[in-house]
């Protein structure tokens, strides 16, 4: 039974994954471009420029393209990247790390700043903490992140001097041996701890305008969950019992107002993936969403559509795993 | 105090950017402290901040100016252009070089002891073999095509290992200054060529894909490393055979990073962690001249933007062309709108070419009432709409289009401006529409590869056809009287019939059966540092430079 409805769920992220190519490569080569001229330049003849296409493998009509695509897809290749000259796959597989460590950071960041002030915020509702709280949360809800991301480098590299601009790592600076592919990672298991921190440092920007909608969110969603504990009867009887407020607060409430909070999180390393894409083309942080907004002002078909279709397949595979989950928690939803 | 401090400062910075760049150039703050040997270190770099860094290295085949950047770092050709000069070259590869009485065949004595850095010598027949190469590809072989009257195999003789005789095939005076373009005329290492190309059913791949990401010429630099989108690093080149052994401070390393975002290269300016930047905005250039702490070129390029006309609808007519060309504020849009920055357009071809008829030729004013009286003589109705597409991403075209707006709805026109990314605008452009389906007016820029009037206004006005004349001509403008000019100037020597020549052009283009609005000429966008010495500001080397010559004072 639980065997069915697994095969029935993996069945259907496959539908799902053959749809998003078909749609990503429509989408990408019905627009009325033509990467092969853009490469080839101004001063090309249309002769130079059909041997070009062909080459690129851009000739041919849709059906025969999507086919040829579909063939190397499924030996996987993504196929070249007209502007890194590389295989689409190896690029990601470069950039990737920058991408996730730039999201990981941002959302450890948003939880450690913004489940304390919800908390806080709760907790002394109405104080001045609680308005300052909920202000800070609007303006991280209403400023766009590109409106932070210049701000941030205009005070924090150009007025201030505290932080450097683009990249992972100063000039000179060498990577860290790759293991996990995070330098600040990378340069701790190793125990280069200057490069760990000029990892870190030049981390700083990007993640905390990365982080800086979520944290507004995790204000909001952990001071509503916290009030709405605060009034349940068994916070009432914890007090009754004669425990200080604090503890009732971090002992009880705190835990229980988690369970909805923990939910969003789970939605907010998508927002954040998305959100890396404008960060990391304003703040030069040389990841997937760098790479992707470059291949797309340079008509890189197989640049977006592997971007796009790599970002699909990950969410759709966690979607499936936490379909599969509630399927194996509640036996109901099988039926489904 | 100190918190107040901040919090003004933070609120001052709200409020400049919210006006998208600080308006007055704050006096930049203290770098972080160096050791010594960490700024000796960066005096020897060169560091560059760029809108973008597309990263094919190929010379035969990457023509974008960025592209050509990174090739003058490390390949030469022949010759290149004297300085400043647009007329005058000077030797590089060649040693010499002399023409026979009638001008028509060349000989180029070449460099002895010249190396490629794969370790190959430069000779004439690795020469001969980079030039084939170049034309076979076919993106930028137009020059070395032309000049051997597509006959390079023939026409490129090698006499010795360092002499090569140049058969042009007609009489060309102009070849030595033709080859001083950067455009495909740089010369790649035969043995990188042989070891790395690969055939396929009988047909060449010329090594592309290998010369795309690796680099073996004779130029000052190498590369060190490369990271697409991010930077690419460039090292002396310690065989050049310049040398690197005189009093100037040259640069050991040259750093080119891919800032796409305008204020940050304007704050890496400023801060000195950038030493060369686009400034693509009126506003922060001015500032930044303003500072009095870079150089600028206030001399306009050898380029042109345009707005050209499709020859459909009632602009068919040449007297509703000529209305919208009265009906445009020249002086307005040049001084007002972008700043001063550009002048504006005196001739179909840039005002500092030897072939420019300019103000001695006929010259629109901005003048609504003639415009207005034109249209009514053409018979077009009021309210007529007309469309004007433009390539996003170039502030300029955009630009123009909204002052000729303003200038139609004075004469009783509409404009509809419809923006492209420049992908879809090059499709567009560049491809195979009948004209019916074009729009009424495009923005568009070109420049030479040298100057010379064939080779600028054949591809922009020439009628597109088959054997690749009118390659820049995306509005399909035909005018055959305008043909015949141009293809009697491929050949002719004569001044006096030059001149004559150049005259007619101009006259057809203007005014008789106008192209285009020839709307302005531009400046440099480059800022560079004051203590970086060296660049002379040529107007066809546009957006890139001979990093040889360039040193920190």
């Amino acid at each position: 039974m639980i065997a069915q409805f697994i095969l029935r769920r993996l069945l259907g992220l496959l539908a799902v994954l053959v749809a998003i190519s078909a749609m990503t490569f429509v989408l990408a080569r019905v627009v009325p471009k033509d990467p092969a001229r853009l490469i080839a330049g101004p001063r090309a003849s249309q002769q130079a420029v059909e041997a070009l296409r062909e080459r690129l493998g851009l000739n041919g009509t849709l059906v025969e393209q999507y086919v040829r695509y579909m063939g190397g897809l499924l030996q996987g290749d993504l196929g070249m990247s007209f502007s890194t000259k590389r295989p689409v796959l190896e690029d990601i597989r470069i950039f990737f790390p920058a991408t996730a460590e730039l999201t990981l950071a941002a959302l450890l960041f948003s939880l450690l700043v913004g489940l304390p002030i919800g908390v806080i915020s709760a907790a002394w509702k109405d104080s001045a903490f609680d308005y300052v709280g909920r202000f800070l949360s609007t303006l991280g809800v209403s400023l766009p992140p590109f409106w932070v991301a210049l701000v941030g480098q205009l005070v924090g590299y150009y007025f201030l001097s505290v932080l450097p601009v683009g990249g992972r790592l100063s000039q000179g600076v060498a990577p860290p041996p790759n293991i996990t592919g995070f330098y600040t990672l990378d340069s701790l298991l190793t125990g280069q701890w200057g490069t760990f921190l000029n990892a870190l440092w030049h981390l700083v920007l990007p993640a905390f305008v990365l982080s800086f909608g979520v944290i507004a969110v995790f204000v909001r969603i952990m001071r509503a969950s916290m009030l709405d504990v605060m009034r349940q009867d068994y916070i009432r009887v914890a007090r009754a019992k004669g425990l200080t407020y604090s503890v009732v607060v971090l002992r009880h409430a705190v835990r229980n107002a988690m369970i909805p909070t923990l939910t969003v999180i789970g939605l907010q390393v998508g927002l954040l993936m998305s959100g890396s894409f404008l960060t990391e083309s304003i703040l030069q942080w040389p990841g997937v969403g760098l790479y992707a907004a470059n291949a797309l002002l340079a008509a890189d078909y197989n640049a977006t559509m592997g971007v796009t279709l790599v970002g699909a397949t990950i969410y759709t595979i966690a979607n499936a795993l936490v379909d599969i989950a509630y399927g194996i928690v509640d036996p109901r939803l099988r039926a489904t | 105090m100190k918190s107040q401090s901040f919090f003004a400062l933070v609120a001052s910075a709200i409020v400049l950017s919210a006006c998208g760049a600080p308006q007055a150039a704050p006096q930049p703050a203290a770098p972080a402290a160096t050791a010594p040997a960490a700024s000796a270190e960066r005096a020897r770099t060169l560091i560059l901040a760029m809108p973008s860094l597309p990263v094919n290295l190929d010379p035969g085949v990457a023509t974008s100016g960025a592209e050509n950047m990174l090739h003058r770092a490390l390949y030469e050709g022949l010759v290149n252009f004297k300085g400043a000069s647009t007329t005058e070259v000077e030797p590089v590869l060649a040693e010499s070089f002399e023409p026979n009485a009638d001008r028509s065949v060349w000989t180029f004595k070449l460099r002895r002891g010249v190396k490629f850095t794969d370790g190959a010598d430069f000779n004439a027949e690795a020469l001969k073999i980079g030039y084939k190469r170049m034309v076979d590809i076919g993106l930028l072989g137009n020059t070395i095509n032309r000049f051997t009257s597509g006959d390079v195999e023939n026409n490129l003789v090698v006499k010795d290992e360092y002499t090569l005789e140049w058969r042009c095939g007609f009489s060309c005076p102009d070849l030595p200054l033709a080859l001083g373009t950067a455009y495909g005329t740089f010369v790649v290492s035969p043995k990188a060529l042989k070891e790395n190309e690969k055939i396929e059913n009988g047909k060449s791949d010329h090594a592309m894909p290998w010369f795309e990401r690796n680099a073996a010429g004779t130029g000052p630099y190498m590369i060190e490393s490369l990271k697409p989108n991010e930077e690419i690093v460039f090292v002396r080149n310690p065989n050049y055979w310049r040398g690197w052994g005189d009093d100037k401070q040259r640069f050991e390393r040259i750093i080119i990073r891919n800032v796409p975002e305008p204020s940050t290269r304007r704050q890496l300016l400023e801060r000195g962690d950038a030493d060369i930047s686009l400034i693509t905005t009126v506003e922060d250039y001015k500032a930044l001249r303003a500072t009095g702490r870079f150089q600028g070129s206030d001399k306009p390029l050898f380029r042109i933007n345009y707005i050209v006309f499709t020859k459909r609808g009632v602009l068919k007519d040449p007297r509703v062309r000529q209305a919208i060309a009265y009906a445009f504020d020249y002086e307005g849009y040049a001084n007002n709108v972008e700043g001063g920055l550009m002048r504006r357009g005196t001739s179909p071809w840039p005002s500092g070419m030897r072939s420019a008829v300019g103000t001695r030729g006929f010259q629109y004013t901005y003048d609504p009432e003639k415009a207005r009286a034109l249209l009514k003589e053409a018979g077009v109705p009021e309210g007529t709409e007309l469309t004007y597409m433009y390539a996003t991403g170039y502030g300029y075209y955009e630009r123009m289009g909204l002052v000729l707006q303003a200038g139609l709805e004075q004469i009783g026109l509409k404009l509809r401006l419809e923006e492209r990314d420049e992908a879809a605008f090059n499709d567009i452009f560049y491809g195979n529409r009948p004209v019916e389906e074009l729009p009424d007016m495009m923005g568009y820029a070109w420049w030479p590869d040298y100057d010379d009037f064939y080779n600028y206004v054949n591809p922009v006005f020439h009628t597109r056809n088959e054997q690749n004349d009118g390659l820049g001509n995306g509005a399909r403008y035909s005018n055959p009287e305008l043909d015949a000019l141009i293809q009697q100037s491929k050949f002719e020597t004569d001044p006096a019939k030059l001149k004559a020549i150049y005259e007619r052009a101009h006259q057809i283009l203007m005014f008789e059966d106008p192209a285009a609005i020839y709307v302005a000429e531009p400046q440099e966008e480059i800022l560079i540092v004051n203590s970086v010495k060296g660049h002379p500001w040529n107007p066809i080397h546009v957006k890139t430079f001979d990093f040889y010559s360039l040193y920190r004072e």
